[in-house]
């Protein structure tokens, strides 16, 4: 395929749960989004917005009701071998994922995914040694037992064995949840990382609005099951009064800003990092209220 | 004030092949008066969920000891006394909860200590009322949100009515709008229940709510003050892998690159905006 046709096209997608059951309920509704080669998109929402249904058709895990989604141009559901090969070039990362670990080895749960695509010896060692360099863990923990390693490793340990598939497409789902604030900073660190580096396509899923501006090209809001807003991150902070009607949390120093706006303070009200807002109150006070 | 919890010397370690000698929690010398608000803080591995556990009786102390209501945790004979005074909600309410029907999620505990039935019926609709969760107590705890179940969880500690609640992480798994009704209700049991409150969190904001913040470090207590106190001394909170809220950052951003010096205690957003907003509007700088 060209490099212009776009990694992930989604058309027209509508995924309803226990159909023509009583407990029917349409969790997609319609939804369009095409995923650029190589750019980096966070998909953000309430709980039950349908962000993590959206993810498990991105690789096939679910099949949609209505709708096709196309990797690199083609139907991910045309054959059966279409499907096994879309999973080996989009990685999908759980919640929680270390929770999944099960290695007797962190070096032989790394393993795992390679071993599955059918690849030499001397090839799976190379991209075990590859991810675990790339997610920072010392190689003296490759012989160790997963389970003794700290919430934080173990949470790099997961992301490294699906890494070591080097996909072209990265999911993410909430990768941060329960870490401290440095280890959070590292994970999110590493994720960017990869995105410069091997150039991969990443979709961070996260409730955090903070993360998602500071991290990725392009937002994309979804509620109810649709996809809401989507744009720049300066682009969608313009909407503030509708990203808190649907259940998402500003980031704090976008709140003060629009405290100040609201007392008749007139500083941009879209400033979503200590920086930005640090830069419009000293260009306020200058008098200059444009920045 | 009486004392809650109070730890003497106390140390424990878990069985670790890899750094045996390691202390997961290093002579910590605590003590939560009864109706304080305090918050734990520390980067993962410091031993927040470990000094947790001592608070009742989950783990038992290898050195000193943990009094709880003045009850030495190491006494077997102390142990459901300790339970009852002190109650622990975790993290995942996914893990906590065992009914199919709310009310009766609630009932659990109340069922298995011999409470009588008219007496569980009263504490368990009060304790959902508290919560807020009263007009679900006949649904299924698997299709209710994050933040109701994780109530439903505190609704079944709160039946048992203790003197102490100790929070491990509650808001982790839930989203913002979970995560304030969670919130919500702590601040409610601590203020109008006077419940004391145990909070471990690495939420920063969650922290800011709290009287007092303790921050662990290799197992030791190595900051402990009012939130007030502590949150501005950014350099400190960096050194143990913490961050200060954005209302705080935002100020001392402000006054590095003006070289003013704004006190930075600002802990809400209202205190924030407060303070910048004299900054901005005084001395008529403004054309």
């Amino acid at each position: 395929m060209s490099e212009n046709t776009p990694i992930l096209q989604v058309k027209n997608l509508t995924h309803i749960y226990s159909a023509g059951t009583p407990f029917e309920h349409k969790a997609l509704d319609n939804v369009n989004l095409t995923v650029e080669r190589g750019e980096f998109v966070a998909l953000i929402g309430h709980t039950g917005s349908g962000k993590s249904t959206l993810i498990q058709h991105l690789n096939g895990l679910l099949r949609p009701t209505r709708g096709t989604v196309l990797f690199d141009g083609r139907d991910i559901f045309e054959s059966k071998a279409r499907l096994r090969t879309v999973r080996f070039h989009v990685g999908l990362l759980f919640q929680y994922p270390e929770y999944q670990l099960f290695g007797e080895t962190v070096e032989e749960d790394v393993a795992f995914g390679p071993g599955n695509m059918g690849l030499d010896n001397y090839e799976i060692n190379r991209r075990v040694e590859n991810s675990l360099r790339l997610v920072g863990l010392p190689s003296d923990v490759a012989s160790r037992s997963p389970f003794d390693l700290s919430g934080g490793q173990k949470r790099r340990v997961a992301i490294a064995g699906v890494l070591a598939m080097e996909p072209d497409v990265l999911i993410l789902d909430e990768p941060t949840a329960g870490l401290d604030p440095r280890a959070h900073d590292e994970i999110l660190e590493l994720i960017r990382r990869l995105h410069r580096k091997r150039g991969t396509t990443i979709i961070l899923v996260t409730h955090s609005m903070d993360d998602a501006a500071r991290m990725a090209d392009r937002l994309c809001v979804m509620k109810k099951g649709a996809l809401f807003l989507t744009g720049k991150p300066e682009e969608i902070f313009q909407h503030a009064d509708a990203l808190e009607q649907s259940g998402l949390a500003l980031p704090q120093v976008t709140q003060v800003m629009q405290e100040l706006a609201r007392r008749g303070i007139a500083v941009n009200p879209a400033c979503y990092t200590v920086e930005q807002a640090a830069q419009a109150i000293l260009a306020y006070r200058k008098g200059d209220p444009l920045c | 004030m009486s004392e809650m919890i109070k730890t003497e010397h106390l140390t424990f370690s878990y069985t670790d092949t890899v750094t045996p000698n390691k202390l997961s929690l290093d002579h910590i010398d605590l003590t939560i008066p009864a109706g304080q608000f305090v918050a734990i803080l520390g980067r993962n591995g410091s031993g927040k969920s470990t000094l947790a556990k001592q608070f009742n009786a989950i783990n038992l102390p290898a050195g000193g000891r943990v009094l709880v209501s003045g009850m030495d945790t190491r006494d077997p004979n102390n142990l459901i006394p300790i339970r009852k005074e002190a109650s622990m909600v975790f993290q995942n309410p996914d893990n906590q909860i065992v009914s199919t029907v709310v009310e009766e999620d609630v009932a659990f505990a109340l069922e298995n200590l011999g409470v009588p039935s008219p007496e569980i019926r009263r504490r368990v609709d009060e304790a959902l009322k508290t919560v807020g969760m009263y007009d679900y107590r006949l649904h299924a705890p698997h299709l209710l949100s994050g933040g109701q179940k994780q109530r439903v969880a505190i609704a079944g500690v709160l039946a048992i009515m203790p003197r102490c609640i100790i929070f491990d992480e509650p808001t982790s798994m839930l989203d913002p709008q979970g995560r304030a009704e969670v919130m919500e209700v702590i601040r409610h049991l601590n203020k109008d229940f006077h419940i004391t409150i145990v909070l471990i969190t690495h939420h920063m904001e969650e922290a800011a709510q709290a009287e007092r913040m303790v921050v662990l470090e290799k197992g030791k207590v190595v900051m402990d003050g009012t939130p007030r106190e502590l949150m501005c001394r950014t350099a400190e909170l960096s050194r143990f892998g913490l961050a200060p809220p954005q209302t705080v950052a935002l100020v001392q951003e402000v006054n590095r690159i003006a070289g003013v010096l704004m006190p930075s205690d600002t802990l809400t957003v209202q205190e924030c905006a407060d303070r910048l907003q004299t900054y901005l509007l005084e001395g008529g700088v403004r054309a």
